[in-house]
Order: C-alpha cells, then structure tokens, then sequence
C-alpha cells in the first residue's frame, strides 16, 4: 500500500459556458517522506489538484472520479466531519493566495494559536510558545505576532502562512508557491526547514512552484502537468538531463539564466489550451514542432519509458537538447 | 533627464506589536535616493520586508511619505492636489504585488481591465471591448472572449497576475511600478510577457521600476538594479556589475543564495 495515491481523478468546474476540466484523469503515487515538485503552465490544474486532496474545492467544482487514497483510504469517501479532523493535521496547504489564508481582522499569531488548539490538546501558553518558534523558524520576529496581516509584507504574510501549515506537524503538505513572495535567502532557509522535517518527521510534501531550480534543488520526483494532466514524471535529475515531453523541453529552454545574457528569451508558441475544450488527441499538439496525424487524433497514454513517464507518441524519436 | 528623482524618502509605520503595549514604529523605507531615467527598466531587488513594495507605493503617491520629496518630470509630486494630482495619476500604474488582493472580487475579467479606459474616458463602445481583448491576448489569456466574463476566484493565480498586468498596460502609461509581476507564471508564458514589458518600452516609452525576488529576471529585464536590505539601498549598479561584481556582504549573500538548477547537462 503506497503513503499516498491519486488515481484517475477528473474534476471539471461549472461555468456560464461550459464545463472548465481542470483535472482531466491524474494518476499518481508517493512514499512516506518523498518529496515531488509539480510544475507546469499556469492554468494547468495545479492548484485544483491541491484543493481536490483536502477537499476544499468551491462549490461549482465537481469530482467525477477517481479516488484519493491516504494511508489506503479514499478521501473522496470522507465526511466532511472527518475532512476537518484531517485538515492541518493530517495533511495542510500553504495556499497559493496567502492573503486568502489569513483573516484580516485578527492578529496573525492569534490566528495560529486557534489553528492549534482546535486540533491540539495543550495549553494557550504551550501554543503560544510553539508560534513563537515557528515564526523564527520562517526567519519572523516572533515580537510582531500581534501584528494584523495588512501590517506585513507580501513576503512576511507567505512565511506567516507556511508556519500555520507547519504548526500541527502533517503528515503530508501540500505547498502552493509558497515562496513566490521571499527572497532567496528566506527562501533557502524555509526549504532547509522544510528539508529537516522530511527527515525527521517522515514528512511527505508535494511542492508546486514555477522555479524548477528548487525542484531540482529539494525534489526527488518532478512531474509536468499541460492541460490538466500529468504529461511528464520522473526522478528530479533524469528529468532535467533529459526531458522527453516536447513541453517539458520547451519549459526548460525558457529558463533565464543568471550569469549569462541572453538576446532575447524563448517561449513556447502558440496559445494555452483551453479547458472548456481541450484539443482532440493529444492536448500540446496545436504547438508541438514534432506533431503527426496520430497526435491530432488519439490521446498519448502516460507510459513507461527510460525509468520515467511521459504521455507523447514520439519521446523515443524527439531529441535533446 | 531623468524621468524620477527621489531625496531622502523615508516611509515610518506606526504601529501596535503587543496588546497591550504602547506604540511603536516601523521605518519601512529610510533615506532613500535615487533616479530613474526615461525608457529605463530600474530593478529593486532585496530582502522580504525590506520596503519595496513601500518605496513602489511611494513613487505613485499611494502612500504619503513621512519626510522626503519626489520629482516625477520635474514636479514634485508630494505637493500636488486635486486636478494635477489626478493628471498624474493617469499616466502612471501599477502592477500589485498579490493578485488575490488587488483585482476586486465584483468585477468580472472585462471590467477590470475596461476600468481604467472608463475612468480616463479612452475609448467606448466596440473600441472599448477590441482593446480590452486585444491586452488580454497580449498576456496570452486566450480565448480571451471566454474570459471577460469571469470573476477572479474563477482563475488560477497566473490567469489572475497576467490580468492586473493587462489592466496596468491598456492605458499605455508612461510609468509603471511592477511589483513581483510575473512571479506565478511559468517560465514560458513568463518570458513573453517579460518581452512584451520590454517591447512596449521600446515602441512606447514606457519606463518602469521593477520589484523583483528573481534575479535572473532582473537580469534579463533591468538597466539598472538596486538592493534593498532593512529600508535602504545598500547597492545600485548596472545590472552587470551587481550580479558580476557585487558589493555590499547583502548583495553577495542574495547571489550565493539563489538556487541553481542541478543536472542539466550542457554536453
Ligand atoms: N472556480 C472556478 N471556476 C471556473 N474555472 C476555474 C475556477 N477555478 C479555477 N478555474 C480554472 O481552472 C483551471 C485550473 O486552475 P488552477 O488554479 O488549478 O491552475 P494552476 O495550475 O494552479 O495555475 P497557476 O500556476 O496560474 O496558479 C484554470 O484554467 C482556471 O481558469
Ligand atoms: N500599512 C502598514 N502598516 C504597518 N507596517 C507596514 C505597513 N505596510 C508595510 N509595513 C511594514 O513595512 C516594512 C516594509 O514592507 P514592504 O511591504 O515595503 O516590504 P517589501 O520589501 O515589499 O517585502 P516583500 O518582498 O516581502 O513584499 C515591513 O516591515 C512591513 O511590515
Ligand atoms: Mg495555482
Ligand atoms: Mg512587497
């Protein structure tokens, strides 16, 4: 039985027109305290596919199917009195939108104190003293806890956000660019933390972010999603030495560098797929220099190839760099 | 010329840290100077809470300063009033830094981005709406007609950041603050619309300061960077020389810090 499993899950949001399909049949797998950095386009189901786990999808989200297995059982299947127990727990979110996450009217350390008694059985001053840790472990002055969240920096309120998803220890966190508001050098200390707490605690964590460089830098896995599927998996370093999607590769060759100037950086031709209609067969294939007629008819399958997997027709023929 | 000049800006917060504790303050931007030349791109790079947001907030007169003074073509902006405050404000925009809060939540897609052409009377009618979906396939939100009609919480968080981008551009303006503008996009999308900022300062004039924690980004898009530690600017440079040849121990412990992307093999 595997820590934690998704399998063929699709989930569509209902709108004036039409049906957006988010998630369109994910299947993955993850061991107790691995590490998988899920990248992808924007608009592509990442966050929908966080928000599926915890079951915190609004109201005109739709599962259709699948299963979501923790510990071997199906989350889907959860009442939501037994969601809530789960919940920062059991697993937790750092969401994408951090102002979302915090109340505006209450002190941020206020905030993070209730978040641990309603799952912990300790005492205020015990909970108050784990805020105060974890707020210099996000590199915060525990002297500012009082503070309100419209008195923080961007970057201050997304380490506030990721010390409350820390507080209860999960079992499994799910990290939503968590640090798209920091700098590098808060950065690094967070993800060390994040690195500690794997090894310690056995934590497991799925981390979306954009920056593929920390990917490689704290991931064991990375997985591709185009479209609302997983188009591209495998172990972080067989992945970049050798993307085998046509957009995994595209993606990396937009990646600016730092010590170097560049005349003029690429991107990927041509438009995001739509979600309310996605392309027949295979979902890149109106932006794919590599397309054929197959790929305009029939949906590659996620298989197996040189250790990883990848969904397209002709990764053995398509060349890299 | 240069298009802003900044002397000793300082922005102080007052503040309550306890509950029962008497006030305090925070000085979030302290004794800052600088210019910005016309057609320049200027990178603000540095620590989180370091006061760039503030010191962005400052240059569009969004937030009043405590003490210092602000030229924008030559007029000091801390001292306009009524009409020549709001002649100001139409030729600059901004890019906030968190989508989540600064698209309002009743506005559809289309409205926000037809807002600003409403409020300086623009264009109307069919003009209006080409121009409002000509800006949101700028930022590749395409089809952009099964956009206009959603509200924010209906996107993705890079749908949403590449609409605040098209608001602040649909006017064309001649100075824009972009703060962390294209920190939840992917590297794909990101790189046109890097392009696209830098087209439009080309073709328009457009000069822009630009708040940034990436610093291959501030690398690609600035003239110049400056780093911000603790409410100053410890250094400014080409961008050249604060990458290549930093200064200030700060500078150096941001550029030792930024994560390298393992594996890729050049051979
Ligand atoms: N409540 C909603 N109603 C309708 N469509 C929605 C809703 N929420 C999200 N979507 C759409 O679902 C798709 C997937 O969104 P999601 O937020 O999962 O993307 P993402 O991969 O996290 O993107 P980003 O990297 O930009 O954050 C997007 O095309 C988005 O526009
Ligand atoms: N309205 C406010 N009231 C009180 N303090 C504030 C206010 N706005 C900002 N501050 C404080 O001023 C300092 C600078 O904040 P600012 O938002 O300018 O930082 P920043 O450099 O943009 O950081 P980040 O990279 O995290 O967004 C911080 O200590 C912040 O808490
Ligand atoms: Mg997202
Ligand atoms: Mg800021």
């Amino acid at each position: 039985m595997s820590f934690f499993e998704i399998q063929g899950l699709r989930m569509h949001y209902a709108t004036s027109r039409g049906r957006v399909k988010a998630i369109r049949g994910v299947d993955l797998k993850m061991d107790k305290g691995q590490a998988l950095g899920l990248a992808g386009e924007s608009g592509c189901g990442k966050t929908s596919l966080g928000l599926s786990i915890l079951r915190l999808l609004p109201n005109n989200a739709h599962i259709t199917r699948g299963r979501i297995l923790f510990h071997g059982e199906d989350l889907l299947r959860k009442s939501e009195e037994e969601m809530r127990r789960i919940r920062w727990k059991y697993i937790s979110m750092v969401f994408q939108s951090a102002m979302n996450a915090l109340n505006p009217v209450y002190r941020v350390g206020d905030q993070i104190v209730e978040a641990i008694l309603a799952h912990e059985d300790i005492t205020k001053d015990e909970a108050k003293e784990r805020v105060s840790e974890l707020f210099s472990l996000v590199g915060l002055d525990p002297g500012r806890a009082g503070q309100y969240p419209h008195e923080y920096s961007g970057g201050m309120r997304q380490r506030a956000v990721i010390a409350m998803a820390l507080a209860c220890h999960p079992e499994l966190l799910i990290a939503d660019e968590p640090t798209t508001a920091l700098d590098v050098i808060h950065q690094k200390q967070i993800i060390e933390k994040m690195d500690e707490l794997r090894e310690k605690l056995g934590m497991t964590m799925i981390y979306i972010t954009h920056d593929i460089a920390i990917i490689s830098e704290t991931c064991d896995v990375m997985a591709v999603m185009y479209g609302g599927k997983i188009v591209e998996s495998s172990k972080v370093r067989d992945l970049l030495r050798r993307p085998m999607h046509p957009y995994t590769q595209g993606l990396i060759r937009s990646i600016p560098p730092l010590h170097d100037s560049v005349g003029r950086l690429t991107s990927i031709e041509g438009e995001p797929p739509s979600l309310l209609s996605p392309p027949r067969g295979c979902s890149f294939n109106p932006r794919c220099a590599y397309s054929r007629d197959i790929c305009r008819t029939s949906e590659p399958p996620l298989r197996q190839l040189n250790g990883g997997l990848v969904a397209c027709h002709f990764a053995e023929e398509i060349p890299w760099p | 010329m240069a298009l802003i000049t900044t002397e000793n800006l300082r922005k102080v917060f007052p503040v309550r840290k306890r509950l029962f504790g008497g006030q305090e303050y925070v000085t979030a931007v302290d004794d800052v100077s600088f210019k910005i030349h016309r057609r320049e791109v200027f990178g603000l790079v540095g620590e989180s809470g370091s006061g760039k947001t503030t010191c962005g907030r400052l240059l569009l007169r969004l937030l009043e300063p405590t003490s210092g003074s602000i030229y924008y073509d030559g007029v000091d902006i801390t001292k306009l009033t009524g009409r020549e405050l709001l002649s100001f404000r139409r030729r600059v925009q901004m890019i906030f830094q968190n989508p989540y809060e600064s698209l309002n939540p009743r506005f559809t897609v289309y409205d926000s981005v037809a807002e600003p052409l409403i409020i300086q009377r623009i264009a109307d009618g069919e003009e209006r709406r080409r121009r409002v979906i000509e800006a949101l396939e700028r930022v590749r939100l395409t089809p952009a007609e099964s956009l206009l009609r959603r509200y924010p919480h209906e996107l993705s968080g890079g749908q949403r950041q590449r609409v605040a981008i098209a608001r602040a551009l649909v006017t064309e303006p001649d100075f824009v603050v972009a703060d962390e503008p294209v920190s939840m996009l992917d590297v794909s999308i990101r790189a046109g619309i890097l392009n696209l900022m830098l087209d439009l300062r080309d073709d328009l004039d457009l000069t822009m300061l630009f708040i940034t924690h990436d610093l291959a980004v501030a690398r690609y898009m600035c003239d110049r960077i400056a780093v911000m530690h603790k409410g100053r600017i410890v250094e400014l440079g080409s961008k050249e020389d604060v990458i290549e040849n930093p200064q200030h121990p700060y500078t150096r412990a941001l550029l030792s810090s930024v994560p390298r992307l393992h594996s890729l093999s050049k051979t």
